[in-house]
């Protein structure tokens, strides 16, 4: 059962709903309900004598409606009408007045017969008589729905809005950062940095590793622009990457790249193989006093490429740092293509953990479906 | 005047060295590659001066600092880290990015020498208590800030961690009161009640309070320090001649 506030009515009615309130419910069905008891009063003092007997039935009569809309309420909630569309919302709900309408009629015949007062049936015209009743019930009935499924839709319709305007927020700043962040400044300048010092210690590696931060540079400054870049092309990049940090992490960090030689040619989108190594690097590797190992695999499927970056280190938690970097990593994927599939961020055995994605391939076009 | 290289990439750290042959000065006594060894390093050897990165596995070099009981001077690499930047610039810590230019290496040592100079802190470690003239260093959101003991003058509970008051700040120290309390000279710190710590050069007044206790006002912040009757006798132990 929710916990949410009840309202002020429901501290003295009998509770028979299974459902909870919502908070105005309760104060519009009886101010409802009680206007429309008044309104009767009025008419019934304007155009004709009111009698006791007859104050007694208007009373039953509005209270056999309120029970009337409280069993309905509770029908409608279980049928969980509220989420259909419109137009089968509309026929049910049109359908239900009807007979309510028609409930409400039987009911109030009943209490004139039992109670011996006047009632349509010894007209001439008892026939048209009901049917301007059931009209007139019905209505009333109608009315109620409209109220009430008016409200939900105004509520439903706001809500909607709102989601949609965070989403477009949140997506906009995701675009930011995914774009801002696509070669780690922190990386550039410790590289620059180690390749200082390597200067002096290895001048001949220095010269090579001056070279891989330069094509990176050049990679990142180019071709991520692009739609798409060769597998070959995206490996090429993170090889130099991976060279590049083994000099920050000697020995700690070992790497492997499995190809299939198939894949080489086929067109990804940049940056989708660098994004999970620089992070299997940031959240895994960097965080293992040892090191490890980072493994990058691809398979070619006959429609899909199947891409897979293994590290040393364990998922937790997403609130730990390995988690929440994946969890960020994979929503820069998403950011990056419509075709990235399937993103699967998972433990392998006590000592590794996996992210793992497929891109889907366009099909050839043949001359039958283009 | 002896020093600690704390970086996780060795390259780094030899290319710090190689720039710290120019000042014969400095003593690099030790190197470490992440918090946990520099934390050993730095209770074994208590050097004068701590080069630290910000960045590295494990726990970063902020966190580590807010491990020790007491700092050395502390000069701070980084190579790009606005997060670190934003704490550099707020609190007015020395910084130097990586690569390091000479000129801004010569000019934090000159500040790290005058510094030196105007405390003459005497930076062997003491036995069992604390000393007035050691530095803490506190972090609070963005800002930090590196605190002589003399300067705080109230310790406050708070949870696990304890709240210190000094100038106009009131940072939390990851620190239980009950720690605190055995580190701190009982000749300086006074334990008022049970959730404060009074740091006795700070009194500014005392007045008689209810059913036999004291309330003691100190200066600048102008804190109201209740002290409860059993303490009352001892705090007037303390204080008579």
């Amino acid at each position: 059962m929710s916990l949410r506030k009840e309202s002020f009515w429901s501290t003295f009615l009998p509770r028979f709903s299974s459902y909870p309130y919502h908070r105005y419910y309760l104060s519009s069905q009886l101010i409802g309900w009680a206007l429309l008891l008044v309104i009767h009063f009025i008419f019934t003092i304007l155009l004709e004598k009111l009698s006791w007997p007859f104050v007694f039935f208007l009373i039953y009569l509005h209270f056999v409606g309120y029970l009337v809309t409280e069993i309905y309420r509770e029908f409608l909630l279980s049928r969980r009408w509220l989420n259909l569309q419109f137009e089968q919302m509309l026929l049910r709900v049109v359908l239900a007045s009807i007979v309510k309408g028609a409930i409400w009629l039987i009911l109030q015949v009943i209490y004139l017969k039992l109670a011996g007062m006047e009632d349509a049936s010894n007209s001439e015209y008892a026939l048209l008589a009901y049917a301007s009743l059931l009209f007139n019930t019905s209505i009333i009935f109608m009315t109620w729905n409209l109220l009430y499924f008016g409200y939900h839709f105004f509520k439903t319709y706001q809500l909607a809005e709102l989601e949609k305007w965070k989403l477009e927020a949140s997506v906009k700043e995701a675009e930011i950062i995914a774009l801002k962040a696509q070669i780690n400044p922190h990386f550039i300048f410790n590289s620059l940095n180690n390749i200082r010092g390597l200067v002096i210690e290895n001048p001949q590696k220095a010269r090579v590793m001056i070279t891989h931060l330069s094509d990176l540079l050049r990679y990142s400054l180019q071709l991520s622009q692009f739609e798409k870049v060769s597998l070959a092309q995206e490996i090429e990049i993170v090889e130099h990457y991976l060279q590049l940090e083994s000099i920050q992490f000697e020995n700690r960090l070992q790497y492997h790249l499995n190809i299939d030689p198939q894949s080489m040619d086929l067109q990804i989108p940049p940056m989708v193989i660098q994004i999970l190594v620089e992070n299997a690097i940031k959240h895994g590797i960097s965080h293992l006093p040892e090191g490890g190992v980072v493994q990058v695999n691809t398979r070619y499927k006959a429609k899909y490429l199947e891409i897979e970056v293994i590290n040393s280190g364990q998922l937790n938690h997403l609130t730990d740092s390995t988690g929440l970097g994946l969890e960020n990593a994979s929503q820069r994927l998403k950011l990056l293509s419509k075709n990235i599939k399937g993103i699967e961020l998972k433990n392998i055995g006590q000592d590794r953990v996996a992210a793992r994605f497929s891109i889907a391939l366009p099909e050839p076009l043949s001359p039958y479906n283009a | 005047m002896t020093s600690i290289l704390v970086d996780d990439s060795r390259l780094a750290r030899n290319e710090l060295r190689h720039l710290l042959e120019s000042y014969p000065e400095i003593e690099v006594v030790a190197e470490a590659a992440h918090a946990q060894e520099a934390k050993a390093q730095i209770e074994k050897k208590h050097p004068d001066l701590l080069f630290l990165d910000i960045q590295m596995p494990g726990k970063d070099g902020f966190q580590l600092l807010e491990e020790l009981d007491h700092t050395p001077y502390v000069i701070f690499t980084t190579a790009y880290d606005q997060y670190a930047l934003r704490a550099f610039e707020t609190s007015a810590l020395d910084y130097l990015l990586k690569p390091i230019r000479d000129e801004r290496l010569k000019a934090a040592i000159e500040r790290v020498h005058q510094k030196n100079q105007v405390n003459q802190v005497d930076l062997a470690p003491s036995s069992e208590f604390m000393r007035l003239d050691q530095q803490v260093f506190v972090k609070d959101g963005d800002q930090c800030w590196f605190v002589k003991l003399n300067d705080i003058r109230l310790f406050e509970i708070n949870g696990k961690q304890t709240r210190i008051y000094f100038a106009s700040h009131a940072p939390l120290i990851h620190r239980t009161l009950h720690y605190l309390e055995t580190r701190l000279d009982e000749a300086h710190f006074f334990r008022a009640n049970r959730q404060q710590i009074i740091n006795l050069a700070w009194i500014d007044r005392i007045v008689p309070w209810f059913s036999g206790g004291l309330k003691v006002f100190l200066k600048e912040g102008g804190e109201e320090i209740e002290i409860s009757r059993r303490q009352a006798s001892r705090f007037k132990d303390l204080l008579s001649f």
